[in-house]
């Protein structure tokens, strides 16, 4: 399920020095903790967006939110399940502000820039009508291939109850997928 | 037979179970079709969904989109207005397909407003022209040209030094690199508008590109047509932006290394530019033309294809690292690449053409120009980032205050101002295309409008000076190398780097934002005089105030504070030097009203008095007098003129002794003094309770304390046996209506206010003097009782019912 080769997620690592610079105006320390977890933040941001240009917009903002609110990462706490977390409240806000944003119909190919399959079109639809913590469920689980143990610290949940919603979630997608 | 839960389902999926569990479920689902057919959806819409949202953009705009977060941050922290940006993920890109280049190539002309009949096929198109004033305008070129194009410059025509260095001996690298990558992303392209096809290897890529356009170059431009109409959606909002790295071919971009210098002499399309002629503020552009080192590796010398503009544009993209040796062109102000794009829209060929404009409909078309002859090496800005990233000074360069500039913040300036440079030469002429600032700072400026500037002293203008003056770390910004990040950048230019500018009006501009910004300053600073002149104002008429109603004001002001309060203040006395001959003791004794004051103050020495005033002895009592009044009593005080009371300075008689000491100044009693007359001649003065003399001799203030003491009342105390006698025991018990021993209840004797309890058995038991006693007897829930008892002898036994409760 997970891939022995990349860093977990929520291991701390050489984060909380970079942290600890970053929340004291160091810009360099802050840069790297920005560039060095774009990429896993991509991955959540177009799956909670489904849009490239949108995601695209949430990854811009979720960087400078990230900027802003840097002192209040967990003092000793891993930086990327922090920074998941605010692109999936960046996502549910703008889904607040706009709730055009929560069409399904945005998920064709036009907004995910290739060319669908039907199979892949029907579960993308039924992707797009979960929640916005749905969809990072799942996008950690299926998409990113995270343990359940590194969904849970990410996403604060307990193991079971990771189980429990994200069986909930693949039902759902199954049901909205035969729908 | 017992289905697996979906939990157990879902987890199967996820390979979370382990040991037993999987083996469970495992046999279920060979055993159980329905479960197995569920498991194959599930996991189908996993691989589904999975395929759809695995695409991750290139490592090239992750840095983009970095360096824009960065430069966002920077400039935040500087205090500065954070520039605002667009989408780099726009849809033009995604159409951009082998055979859409000639549709390209329209959009170029169409912004020059030269080509638009030859925009959709290559009966339009027109022959290449020298342009003989090196402007940056690309002559129209036949679609079925559009491939070749990219390697543009030849050697010995970059070395020659062009008469009119404009645009014509730029080096053109981000030209070769731009169609370098856009041939790599034609292939994106192709497969996303034709999703069954697959991505062929570049080679054959980029042949199938040159056959196609050789062999239908007409098909270029309804196809594009085609895919712009569409998905309008595209256009709109959506971008489909090539995913370079999941092709391994891509990954390696050989085109982008290769960035020949473009011969723009060869390029007859720029001569036959009409509106060169008409722009003849291009032509300074072109000196800074020897700035760029001509690139003796252009393989490709047959004429570039491309418009002048869009190249350089590219170029300013993609600038080589200074250390870099593979890459002999130094990169100039990337702003300068922009100029040549702006050209005035066809339309309205007598109104200003804003660059964001054409800008936004083509910037990312023009960045991506195919090069299918560019040599495979490797690209600079490609190899370059993981080293710079790993640099810490790289990161910190924007925080360097020394440096040159940092890169992300200074970019749109340097751009500006090079074009700036450019103009200025043109000899202040009006600029039509050159409007280098964001559409939203300035949303329509004409033609007419466009301010010439002047370059900044502080700034560098000589594009030379701005690429030797930077680091060469420099590459590890993205803005650098990122055809969208500058492309996009150059539209929101951020807006407090323009006043650093000098711009001098031309004539028959309007005041623009440098007026604005002089106006804005001399409001600021009629406001503050303003500001400042009321405030004086306001303290010159409080201090009038304060002057005019001294003459009303008490001489003392009580403020009640609390007690708890002690706050240290001295005391202020407005006290003269002695009485005038025209003032009297009366008129003394009027406004010496004073009230003492807890520190003691020495009164001065004043002579002998003969008679000691009648002060009382300090007593005990005097003190406790004292506490009943909390002013000094002024019969204890005995005023005297103090005018000569230096010349022979005598303590008075303290109030403990009552005697006063000749000569000898004696420690100050502050409970009470008595002023005397200098000549010694008792003055008693009338006594004036609670008023203290205006004098130099201050009354001593009495300290008074009250202090009172409550004390509990006195306990009684049970009498106590006197001598040897032995009082008689009360002993009795306390029982209920039915005969029941009542413990805890009170029994008390009620003369004494003795108070006894009954122990469990009800029994009691009390000495008290002999004779009759009132006994009370309570107990919980029980009426009280009364009895009397006459005590005799020594002991009396009682028994006492109490009554049932009611």
């Amino acid at each position: 399920m997970h891939d022995p080769l990349r860093r977990p997620w929520t291991e701390p690592g050489r984060d909380p020095q970079h942290v600890y610079d970053a929340q004291r105006g160091d810009l360099a320390a802050l840069f790297t903790l920005l560039r060095e977890y774009r990429r896993e933040l991509w991955s959540v941001c177009f799956a909670l967006t489904l849009d490239r240009t949108r995601a695209e917009r949430l990854f811009h903002e979720t960087l400078l939110r990230a900027a802003k609110n840097l002192r209040s990462v967990p003092n000793g706490a891993a930086f990327l399940p922090w920074l998941v977390r605010l692109a999936a409240n960046g996502a549910t806000s703008s889904q607040r502000r706009d709730p055009a944003l929560k069409d399904p119909a945005s998920s064709d190919r036009t907004a995910l820039g290739t060319e669908l399959t039907a199979e892949q079109s029907r579960a993308l639809h039924a992707f797009a009508g979960l929640a916005g913590q749905d969809r990072l469920l799942f996008a950690l689980a299926a998409i990113e291939r995270l343990p359940y143990s590194e969904i849970g610290a990410i996403t604060r949940r307990e193991n079971n109850a990771v189980i429990h919603e994200l069986a909930q979630v693949r039902a759902r997608l199954a049901h909205g997928e035969a729908a | 037979m017992r289905h697996v839960s979906v939990q157990q389902l879902s987890a199967f999926i996820d390979s979370a179970l382990s040991g037993v569990s999987r083996e469970l479920v495992t046999r279920h689902l060979a055993a159980c079709g329905a479960c197995r057919d569920k498991h194959a959806a599930w996991k189908a819409a996993d691989e589904s969904l999975r395929q759809a949202l695995a695409w991750t953009p290139n490592e090239r705009t992750l840095e983009g989109w970095s360096s824009r977060v960065e430069m966002c941050i920077t400039a935040e922290r500087k205090g500065l207005p954070v520039p605002e940006f667009t989408p780099t993920l726009l849809p033009v890109i995604a159409p951009v397909t082998p055979t859409s280049l000639p549709r390209m190539r329209e959009l170029l002309e169409s912004a020059r407003g030269t080509m638009f009949s030859h925009a959709r096929g290559p009966a339009a198109a027109k022959p290449a022209e020298p342009s003989a004033a090196g402007t940056p305008s690309e002559a129209p070129r036949p679609a079925g040209q559009a491939p070749e194009p990219v390697r543009a410059s030849a050697p010995s025509e970059q070395s020659e030094p062009a008469p009119e260095p404009a645009h014509d001996a730029m080096p053109d690298p981000p030209v070769a690199a731009a169609e370098a990558e856009a041939a790599t992303e034609t292939e994106i392209i192709a497969e996303a508008e034709n999703p069954t096809a697959q991505a062929p290897e570049l080679d054959a890529e980029t042949a199938a590109i040159a056959a196609d356009d050789s062999a239908s170059p007409g098909e270029a431009a309804p196809l594009f047509g085609e895919d712009t109409q569409a998905e309008p959606e595209l256009e709109a909002a959506g971008v489909a932006e090539p995913d370079i790295e999941d092709r391994p071919e891509l990954v390696t971009e050989p085109e982008v290394e290769a960035e020949p210098e473009p011969d723009i002499e060869d390029r007859p399309e720029l001569v036959t530019e009409p509106e060169e002629e008409t722009e003849p503020e291009l032509e300074p552009r072109l000196q800074l033309e020897p700035v760029f080192v001509a690139e003796p590796e252009a393989p490709d010398e047959d004429e570039p294809e491309i418009v002048a503009g869009p190249r350089l544009q590219i170029e300013s993209v993609f600038v080589p690292e200074p250390e870099t040796p593979t890459v002999p062109v130094s990169f100039a102000g990337p702003r300068l690449q922009i100029e040549p794009v702006f050209v005035p829209e066809p339309e309205a060929p007598t109104e200003a053409v804003r660059v964001s404009d054409v800008y936004a409909e083509q910037q990312t078309e023009l960045a991506f120009v195919p090069e299918p002859d560019a040599p495979a090496e490797p690209d600079p800005v490609l190899v370059a980032e993981p080293d710079t990233r790993d640099e810490p000074e790289m990161v910190a360069e924007p925080e360097t205050p020394a440096e040159p500039e940092p890169v992300l913040v200074a970019e749109p300036e340097l751009q500006i101002e090079l074009a700036f440079v450019a103009e200025q030469e043109a000899l202040a002429e009006p600029v039509p295309e050159f409007v280098s600032e964001p559409e939203t700072h300035v949303p329509s400026v004409s033609r007419q409008e466009l301010p010439v500037p002047t370059p900044s002293p502080a700034r560098e203008p000589e594009p030379v000076a701005v690429s030797e003056s930077r680091p060469a770390n420099r590459s590890s910004h993205a803005t650098d190398r990122d055809p969208f990040l500058l492309l996009k950048d150059l539209k929101p230019l951020p807006e407090w780097s323009v006043p650093e500018l000098a711009m001098p009006v031309a004539e028959g501009a309007t005041p623009s934002r440098e007026g604005a910004h002089e106006s804005a300053v001399m409001d600021a600073k009629q406001a503050r005089r303003r500001r400042d002149i009321r405030s004086l104002l306001v303290a010159c008429s409080v201090l009038l105030i304060v002057v005019l109603t001294s003459a009303y004001m008490p001489e003392v002001i009580r403020i009640p504070l609390p007690e708890r309060w002690r706050l240290r203040l001295p005391r202020v006395e407005f006290v003269r030097r002695g009485p005038t001959p025209a003032e009297d003791a009366a008129s003394a004794r009027a406004a010496a009203l004073r009230l003492a004051a807890r520190q003691p103050v020495v009164p001065e020495l004043v002579p002998p008095d003969p008679s000691p005033a009648p002060v009382a002895p300090r007593t005990s009592q005097d003190s406790a007098a004292a506490s009943s009044a909390n002013v000094v009593t002024g019969a204890e005080a005995t005023l005297a003129p103090a005018a000569t009371a230096d010349a022979a300075p005598t303590v008075a008689p303290t109030a403990a002794s009552g005697t006063p000491e000749r000569g000898v100044p004696a420690t100050p009693t502050p409970a009470r003094t008595t002023l005397a007359s200098p000549t010694g001649s008792p003055a008693p003065v009338e006594a004036t309770p609670a008023l203290v003399p205006d004098s130099p001799a201050t009354i001593i203030p009495v300290r008074i304390t009250k202090s009172v003491r409550l004390s509990n009342p006195p306990a009684r105390k049970p009498p106590e046996p006197e001598g040897d006698e032995q009082w008689p025991l009360l002993c009795g018990e306390v029982i209920d209506s039915e005969g029941r021993p009542v413990e805890g209840a009170r029994v008390q004797l009620v003369s004494f206010s003795l108070t006894v309890r009954t122990d469990r058995r009800g029994r009691f038991c009390v000495a008290c003097p002999p004779g009759v006693r009132s006994l009370r007897v309570e107990a919980t829930g029980l009426p009280v009782v009364n009895r009397t008892v006459e005590l005799s002898g020594e002991m009396v036994e009682t028994r006492i019912a109490l009554p049932p409760a009611r």
